[in-house]
Protein backbone atom coordinates (compact mmCIF):
# COMPACT_ATOMS: atom_id res chain seq x y z
CA UNK A 1 0.00 0.00 0.00
CA UNK A 2 2.87 2.37 0.78
CA UNK A 3 4.17 1.64 -2.71
CA UNK A 4 0.86 2.91 -4.10
CA UNK A 5 1.13 6.13 -2.09
CA UNK A 6 4.61 6.67 -3.47
CA UNK A 7 3.21 5.97 -6.95
CA UNK A 8 0.68 8.79 -6.53
CA UNK A 9 3.52 11.09 -5.51
CA UNK A 10 5.71 9.91 -8.37
CA UNK A 11 2.81 10.43 -10.79
CA UNK A 12 2.28 13.99 -9.55
CA UNK A 13 6.01 14.77 -9.68
CA UNK A 14 6.37 13.25 -13.17
CA UNK A 15 3.33 15.12 -14.45
CA UNK A 16 4.44 18.43 -12.90
CA UNK A 17 7.94 18.03 -14.37
CA UNK A 18 6.58 17.24 -17.84
CA UNK A 19 4.01 20.07 -17.81
CA UNK A 20 6.34 22.77 -16.48
CA UNK A 21 9.10 21.70 -18.91
CA UNK A 22 6.71 21.80 -21.85
CA UNK A 23 5.35 25.24 -20.84
CA UNK A 24 8.88 26.66 -20.58
CA UNK A 25 9.83 25.08 -23.91
CA UNK A 26 6.70 26.34 -25.69
CA UNK A 27 7.12 29.85 -24.27
CA UNK A 28 10.79 29.87 -25.44
CA UNK A 29 9.63 28.83 -28.93
CA UNK A 30 7.18 31.71 -28.80
CA UNK A 31 3.85 29.88 -28.82
CA UNK A 32 1.02 32.28 -27.91
CA UNK A 33 -2.06 30.08 -28.37
CA UNK A 34 -3.44 28.99 -25.00
CA UNK A 35 -5.16 25.91 -26.45
CA UNK A 36 -1.78 24.48 -27.46
CA UNK A 37 -0.60 24.64 -23.85
CA UNK A 38 -3.85 23.12 -22.57
CA UNK A 39 -3.91 20.35 -25.20
CA UNK A 40 -0.30 19.44 -24.46
CA UNK A 41 -1.03 19.41 -20.70
CA UNK A 42 -3.88 16.95 -21.32
CA UNK A 43 -1.68 14.69 -23.47
CA UNK A 44 1.08 14.81 -20.85
CA UNK A 45 -1.43 13.71 -18.19
CA UNK A 46 -2.00 10.47 -20.09
CA UNK A 47 1.75 10.06 -20.67
CA UNK A 48 2.48 10.49 -16.96
CA UNK A 49 -0.35 8.10 -16.04
CA UNK A 50 1.12 5.48 -18.34
CA UNK A 51 4.64 5.99 -16.98
CA UNK A 52 3.38 5.41 -13.41
CA UNK A 53 0.60 2.88 -13.98
CA UNK A 54 0.05 1.39 -10.52
CA UNK A 55 -2.94 3.05 -8.93
CA UNK A 56 -4.98 1.59 -6.09
CA UNK A 57 -8.64 0.76 -7.03
CA UNK A 58 -9.86 3.88 -5.20
CA UNK A 59 -7.32 6.09 -6.97
CA UNK A 60 -8.06 4.42 -10.30
CA UNK A 61 -11.69 5.56 -10.03
CA UNK A 62 -10.57 9.11 -9.25
CA UNK A 63 -8.08 8.99 -12.13
CA UNK A 64 -10.81 7.78 -14.49
CA UNK A 65 -12.97 10.81 -13.58
CA UNK A 66 -10.02 13.14 -14.25
CA UNK A 67 -9.36 11.39 -17.55
CA UNK A 68 -12.94 11.93 -18.70
CA UNK A 69 -12.82 15.64 -17.76
CA UNK A 70 -9.46 16.19 -19.47
CA UNK A 71 -10.51 14.22 -22.53
CA UNK A 72 -13.63 16.41 -22.79
CA UNK A 73 -11.45 19.55 -22.64
CA UNK A 74 -9.16 18.08 -25.29
CA UNK A 75 -12.16 17.22 -27.50
CA UNK A 76 -13.50 20.79 -27.19
CA UNK A 77 -10.10 22.19 -28.27
CA UNK A 78 -9.85 19.81 -31.23
CA UNK A 79 -13.46 20.50 -32.35
CA UNK A 80 -12.84 24.25 -32.05
CA UNK A 81 -9.69 23.92 -34.20
CA UNK A 82 -11.48 21.78 -36.80
CA UNK A 83 -14.39 24.28 -36.97
CA UNK A 84 -11.79 27.07 -37.32
CA UNK A 85 -10.18 25.27 -40.26
CA UNK A 86 -13.49 24.47 -41.95
CA UNK A 87 -14.95 27.99 -41.70
CA UNK B 1 12.90 6.27 32.45
CA UNK B 2 9.41 7.51 31.66
CA UNK B 3 6.60 6.12 33.82
CA UNK B 4 2.90 5.65 33.29
CA UNK B 5 -0.15 4.71 35.32
CA UNK B 6 -2.27 1.58 34.98
CA UNK B 7 -5.69 2.55 33.69
CA UNK B 8 -7.35 -0.03 35.96
CA UNK B 9 -5.58 -0.05 39.34
CA UNK B 10 -3.86 3.35 38.95
CA UNK B 11 -0.49 1.97 40.06
CA UNK B 12 2.81 3.30 38.66
CA UNK B 13 4.09 1.31 35.68
CA UNK B 14 7.21 1.50 33.59
CA UNK B 15 6.72 2.87 30.09
CA UNK B 16 8.41 -0.28 28.77
CA UNK B 17 5.91 -2.65 30.43
CA UNK B 18 3.07 -4.02 28.35
CA UNK B 19 1.16 -5.40 31.34
CA UNK B 20 0.58 -3.95 34.82
CA UNK B 21 2.83 -5.65 37.41
CA UNK B 22 0.10 -5.29 40.08
CA UNK B 23 -3.19 -6.25 38.39
CA UNK B 24 -1.92 -7.80 35.16
CA UNK B 25 -4.06 -5.57 32.94
CA UNK B 26 -2.80 -4.78 29.47
CA UNK B 27 -1.35 -1.28 29.48
CA UNK B 28 -2.43 1.24 26.91
CA UNK B 29 0.49 3.68 26.72
CA UNK B 30 -0.34 4.56 23.16
CA UNK B 31 -3.91 5.52 24.07
CA UNK B 32 -2.81 7.96 26.72
CA UNK B 33 -0.46 9.72 24.35
CA UNK B 34 -1.88 12.03 21.74
CA UNK B 35 -1.05 10.70 18.29
CA UNK B 36 1.95 12.46 16.83
CA UNK B 37 0.29 13.83 13.74
CA UNK B 38 1.78 16.51 11.58
CA UNK B 39 -0.18 19.75 11.79
CA UNK B 40 -1.23 19.48 8.16
CA UNK B 41 -1.10 16.67 5.63
CA UNK B 42 1.78 17.13 3.16
CA UNK B 43 -0.50 16.79 0.13
CA UNK B 44 -2.93 19.30 1.58
CA UNK B 45 -0.29 21.98 2.11
CA UNK B 46 1.30 21.44 -1.34
CA UNK B 47 -2.13 21.35 -2.99
CA UNK B 48 -3.30 24.56 -1.34
CA UNK B 49 -0.02 26.30 -2.27
CA UNK B 50 -0.35 25.22 -5.93
CA UNK B 51 -4.02 26.26 -6.05
CA UNK B 52 -3.23 29.71 -4.62
CA UNK B 53 -0.13 30.18 -6.79
CA UNK B 54 -1.91 28.95 -9.93
CA UNK B 55 -5.05 30.98 -9.30
CA UNK B 56 -3.18 34.25 -8.69
CA UNK B 57 -0.77 33.70 -11.61
CA UNK B 58 -3.59 32.81 -14.01
CA UNK B 59 -5.72 35.78 -12.91
CA UNK B 60 -2.87 38.31 -13.21
CA UNK B 61 -1.74 36.81 -16.57
CA UNK B 62 -5.29 36.99 -17.89
CA UNK B 63 -5.47 40.68 -16.94
CA UNK B 64 -2.16 41.61 -18.55
CA UNK B 65 -2.65 39.14 -21.44
CA UNK B 66 0.50 36.98 -21.20
CA UNK B 67 -0.25 33.47 -22.47
CA UNK B 68 2.77 31.45 -21.20
CA UNK B 69 2.29 32.60 -17.60
CA UNK B 70 -1.47 32.05 -17.96
CA UNK B 71 -0.67 28.46 -19.01
CA UNK B 72 1.75 28.16 -16.08
CA UNK B 73 -0.99 29.35 -13.71
CA UNK B 74 -3.59 26.98 -15.15
CA UNK B 75 -1.13 24.07 -15.03
CA UNK B 76 -0.34 24.83 -11.37
CA UNK B 77 -4.08 25.02 -10.67
CA UNK B 78 -4.61 21.63 -12.32
CA UNK B 79 -1.69 19.99 -10.49
CA UNK B 80 -2.97 21.53 -7.22
CA UNK B 81 -6.41 20.01 -7.79
CA UNK B 82 -4.80 16.62 -8.53
CA UNK B 83 -2.62 16.85 -5.41
CA UNK B 84 -5.70 17.43 -3.28
CA UNK B 85 -7.98 15.00 -5.11
CA UNK B 86 -5.89 11.92 -5.93
CA UNK B 87 -4.00 10.88 -2.77
CA UNK B 88 -5.81 9.00 -0.05
CA UNK B 89 -5.51 10.68 3.38
CA UNK B 90 -2.80 8.91 5.39
CA UNK B 91 -5.01 8.42 8.48
CA UNK B 92 -7.66 6.64 6.38
CA UNK B 93 -4.94 4.51 4.82
CA UNK B 94 -3.54 3.58 8.24
CA UNK B 95 -7.06 2.73 9.42
CA UNK B 96 -7.60 0.44 6.43
CA UNK B 97 -4.20 -1.20 6.92
CA UNK B 98 -5.01 -1.89 10.56
CA UNK B 99 -8.38 -3.38 9.61
CA UNK B 100 -6.92 -5.50 6.82
CA UNK B 101 -4.23 -6.82 9.17
CA UNK B 102 -6.91 -8.49 11.32
CA UNK B 103 -8.23 -10.59 8.42
CA UNK B 104 -5.42 -13.23 8.40
CA UNK B 105 -5.89 -13.82 12.15
CA UNK B 106 -9.59 -14.53 11.62
CA UNK B 107 -8.80 -16.69 8.59
CA UNK B 108 -6.59 -18.78 10.86
CA UNK B 109 -9.49 -19.25 13.29
CA UNK B 110 -11.76 -20.10 10.34
CA UNK B 111 -9.30 -22.76 9.16
CA UNK B 112 -8.98 -24.11 12.71
CA UNK B 113 -12.76 -24.45 13.09
CA UNK B 114 -12.97 -26.05 9.66
CA UNK B 115 -10.09 -28.46 10.26
CA UNK B 116 -11.53 -29.62 13.58
CA UNK B 117 -15.08 -29.76 12.16
CA UNK B 118 -16.33 -27.60 14.99
CA UNK B 119 -19.94 -26.86 14.15
CA UNK B 120 -21.21 -25.79 17.56
CA UNK B 121 -21.77 -22.14 18.44
CA UNK B 122 -19.08 -20.42 20.49
CA UNK B 123 -20.00 -19.71 24.10
CA UNK B 124 -18.88 -16.45 25.69
CA UNK B 125 -17.73 -17.14 29.23
CA UNK B 126 -18.83 -14.28 31.52
CA UNK B 127 -15.99 -12.16 32.88
CA UNK B 128 -15.68 -9.16 35.16
CA UNK B 129 -13.28 -6.24 35.31
CA UNK B 130 -12.60 -3.11 33.32
CA UNK B 131 -10.99 -3.97 29.97
CA UNK B 132 -11.38 -7.72 30.54
CA UNK B 133 -13.15 -9.52 27.71
CA UNK B 134 -14.89 -12.90 27.95
CA UNK B 135 -13.20 -15.72 26.08
CA UNK B 136 -15.10 -17.86 23.61
CA UNK B 137 -15.33 -21.60 24.10
CA UNK B 138 -16.26 -23.58 20.99
CA UNK B 139 -17.30 -27.07 22.12
CA UNK B 140 -16.59 -30.22 20.15
CA UNK B 141 -20.12 -31.42 20.88
CA UNK B 142 -23.13 -30.22 22.83
CA UNK B 143 -23.02 -31.70 26.33
CA UNK B 144 -24.23 -30.32 29.64
CA UNK B 145 -20.61 -29.75 30.68
CA UNK B 146 -19.70 -28.03 27.43
CA UNK B 147 -22.70 -25.71 27.57
CA UNK B 148 -21.40 -23.99 30.69
CA UNK B 149 -17.61 -24.31 30.79
CA UNK B 150 -15.82 -23.27 34.01
CA UNK B 151 -15.48 -19.50 34.55
CA UNK B 152 -11.76 -19.78 35.26
CA UNK B 153 -11.18 -20.63 31.59
CA UNK B 154 -11.14 -16.87 31.11
CA UNK B 155 -7.71 -16.91 32.76
CA UNK B 156 -6.42 -19.82 30.72
CA UNK B 157 -3.94 -19.34 27.91
CA UNK B 158 -4.59 -22.79 26.45
CA UNK B 159 -6.38 -23.36 23.15
CA UNK B 160 -7.40 -27.02 23.28
CA UNK B 161 -9.41 -27.68 26.41
CA UNK B 162 -10.49 -31.03 27.82
CA UNK B 163 -13.21 -30.59 30.42
CA UNK B 164 -13.69 -34.25 31.25
CA UNK B 165 -11.13 -36.99 30.60
CA UNK B 166 -13.72 -39.80 30.67
CA UNK B 167 -16.23 -38.37 28.26
CA UNK B 168 -13.56 -36.42 26.32
CA UNK B 169 -15.80 -33.37 26.63
CA UNK B 170 -13.92 -30.31 25.53
CA UNK B 171 -13.38 -27.81 22.80
CA UNK B 172 -11.35 -24.88 21.64
CA UNK B 173 -10.84 -21.75 23.69
CA UNK B 174 -10.44 -18.57 21.66
CA UNK B 175 -9.90 -14.91 22.35
CA UNK B 176 -13.08 -13.11 21.32
CA UNK B 177 -12.55 -11.36 17.96
CA UNK B 178 -14.15 -8.28 19.54
CA UNK B 179 -11.81 -8.38 22.56
CA UNK B 180 -9.93 -5.16 21.89
CA UNK B 181 -13.01 -3.42 20.57
CA UNK B 182 -14.78 -4.14 23.86
CA UNK B 183 -11.75 -2.83 25.77
CA UNK B 184 -11.81 0.33 23.62
CA UNK B 185 -15.53 0.74 24.34
CA UNK B 186 -14.99 0.37 28.08
CA UNK B 187 -12.02 2.72 27.94
CA UNK B 188 -13.98 5.31 25.96
CA UNK B 189 -16.99 5.10 28.30
CA UNK B 190 -14.80 4.65 31.40
CA UNK B 191 -17.01 1.85 32.66
CA UNK B 192 -16.91 -1.87 33.23
CA UNK B 193 -19.80 -3.56 31.39
CA UNK B 194 -20.06 -6.17 34.16
CA UNK B 195 -21.27 -3.34 36.41
CA UNK B 196 -23.83 -2.08 33.90
CA UNK B 197 -27.45 -3.06 34.44
CA UNK B 198 -28.91 -4.88 31.47
CA UNK B 199 -31.58 -2.16 31.19
CA UNK B 200 -28.81 0.42 30.65
CA UNK B 201 -26.70 -1.69 28.30
CA UNK B 202 -28.42 -0.58 25.11
CA UNK B 203 -27.83 3.09 25.88
CA UNK B 204 -24.19 2.52 26.89
CA UNK B 205 -23.42 0.38 23.84
CA UNK B 206 -25.03 2.89 21.49
CA UNK B 207 -23.15 5.85 22.96
CA UNK B 208 -19.86 3.90 22.95
CA UNK B 209 -20.17 2.67 19.37
CA UNK B 210 -21.16 6.13 18.19
CA UNK B 211 -18.30 7.69 20.15
CA UNK B 212 -15.81 5.39 18.40
CA UNK B 213 -17.55 6.09 15.06
CA UNK B 214 -18.24 2.40 14.56
CA UNK B 215 -21.98 2.48 14.03
CA UNK B 216 -24.76 4.94 13.34
CA UNK B 217 -27.37 3.21 15.47
CA UNK B 218 -27.78 0.27 17.81
CA UNK B 219 -31.00 -1.55 18.71
CA UNK B 220 -30.79 -4.08 21.54
CA UNK B 221 -34.00 -5.82 22.60
CA UNK B 222 -34.60 -8.55 25.11
CA UNK B 223 -37.10 -11.15 23.97
CA UNK B 224 -38.13 -13.34 26.87
CA UNK B 225 -35.64 -14.41 29.50
CA UNK B 226 -33.00 -15.97 27.32
CA UNK B 227 -32.89 -14.12 24.03
CA UNK B 228 -31.47 -10.79 22.93
CA UNK B 229 -31.61 -9.37 19.45
CA UNK B 230 -29.43 -6.56 18.28
CA UNK B 231 -29.23 -4.59 15.09
CA UNK B 232 -26.52 -2.09 14.28
CA UNK B 233 -25.78 -0.05 11.19
CA UNK B 234 -22.02 0.07 10.76
CA UNK B 235 -19.89 2.94 9.54
CA UNK B 236 -16.16 2.31 10.14
CA UNK B 237 -16.15 -1.52 10.11
CA UNK B 238 -18.85 -1.97 7.44
CA UNK B 239 -16.66 -3.18 4.57
CA UNK B 240 -14.53 -5.34 6.87
CA UNK B 241 -17.58 -7.07 8.38
CA UNK B 242 -19.10 -7.71 4.94
CA UNK B 243 -15.79 -9.19 3.74
CA UNK B 244 -15.43 -11.33 6.84
CA UNK B 245 -18.98 -12.67 6.50
CA UNK B 246 -17.95 -14.22 3.16
CA UNK B 247 -14.25 -14.96 3.89
CA UNK B 248 -14.82 -16.48 7.33
CA UNK B 249 -18.42 -17.77 7.44
CA UNK B 250 -17.79 -20.10 10.38
CA UNK B 251 -16.25 -17.34 12.48
CA UNK B 252 -19.06 -14.98 11.47
CA UNK B 253 -21.87 -17.33 12.49
CA UNK B 254 -20.27 -19.36 15.31
CA UNK B 255 -17.92 -16.98 17.12
CA UNK B 256 -18.72 -13.52 15.78
CA UNK B 257 -16.60 -11.03 13.89
CA UNK B 258 -15.25 -7.96 15.75
CA UNK B 259 -18.41 -5.86 16.17
CA UNK B 260 -20.96 -8.64 16.88
CA UNK B 261 -18.35 -10.33 19.09
CA UNK B 262 -17.82 -7.15 21.13
CA UNK B 263 -21.60 -6.78 21.58
CA UNK B 264 -21.98 -10.44 22.58
CA UNK B 265 -19.12 -10.03 25.05
CA UNK B 266 -20.76 -6.90 26.48
CA UNK B 267 -24.08 -8.78 26.91
CA UNK B 268 -22.23 -11.65 28.59
CA UNK B 269 -20.46 -9.27 30.99
CA UNK B 270 -23.59 -7.26 31.76
CA UNK B 271 -25.84 -10.28 32.39
CA UNK B 272 -23.09 -12.38 33.96
CA UNK B 273 -24.37 -15.26 31.80
CA UNK B 274 -22.92 -17.56 29.16
CA UNK B 275 -23.87 -16.17 25.74
CA UNK B 276 -23.93 -17.76 22.30
CA UNK B 277 -24.95 -16.57 18.85
CA UNK B 278 -28.16 -18.15 17.63
CA UNK B 279 -28.27 -16.33 14.32
CA UNK B 280 -26.29 -13.50 12.71
CA UNK B 281 -26.54 -11.82 9.31
CA UNK B 282 -25.27 -8.72 7.57
CA UNK B 283 -26.82 -6.69 4.78
CA UNK B 284 -23.99 -5.75 2.38
CA UNK B 285 -25.92 -2.75 1.05
CA UNK B 286 -26.53 -0.77 4.21
CA UNK B 287 -23.91 -2.62 6.35
CA UNK B 288 -26.56 -3.49 8.91
CA UNK B 289 -25.81 -6.42 11.22
CA UNK B 290 -28.71 -8.29 12.78
CA UNK B 291 -28.01 -10.94 15.39
CA UNK B 292 -29.83 -13.04 17.93
CA UNK B 293 -27.98 -13.90 21.13
CA UNK B 294 -28.98 -16.62 23.50
CA UNK B 295 -28.20 -16.85 27.19
CA UNK B 296 -26.95 -20.39 27.80
CA UNK B 297 -28.30 -21.87 31.02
Amino acid sequence: MLLLVRTIDSFLITYAALVYTSIITLSLIGVEALDVYVALSVILFFVAAELTPTFSPRNSRKKAILEVVLLAIFAVIVIERVIGILT
Amino acid sequence: MASDKCWICDSECSAEDNFCRICGAELTHQMAVEPNRPPMDRHLSVGIFLLAFGGITAAVSLLIGVTPTLALGLASLLIGIMTLYLPEPTDRLAERLARDSSVPALLNIENLLDELSLNEKGIYIPATGLGVCPKVFVPLAQTSLNRRPPLDLNNSRRVFITLDEKTRAGGVLLEAPGRNLLSELELALKLDFSKVEISELHEKLESGLKLLDISKSVVLDREGDLTFTFQTELTAFGDLEVNLSTLTPRVFTQVGTPVPSAIAAAVSKSTGEYVAFRQVSINPTDKKITATLELVR
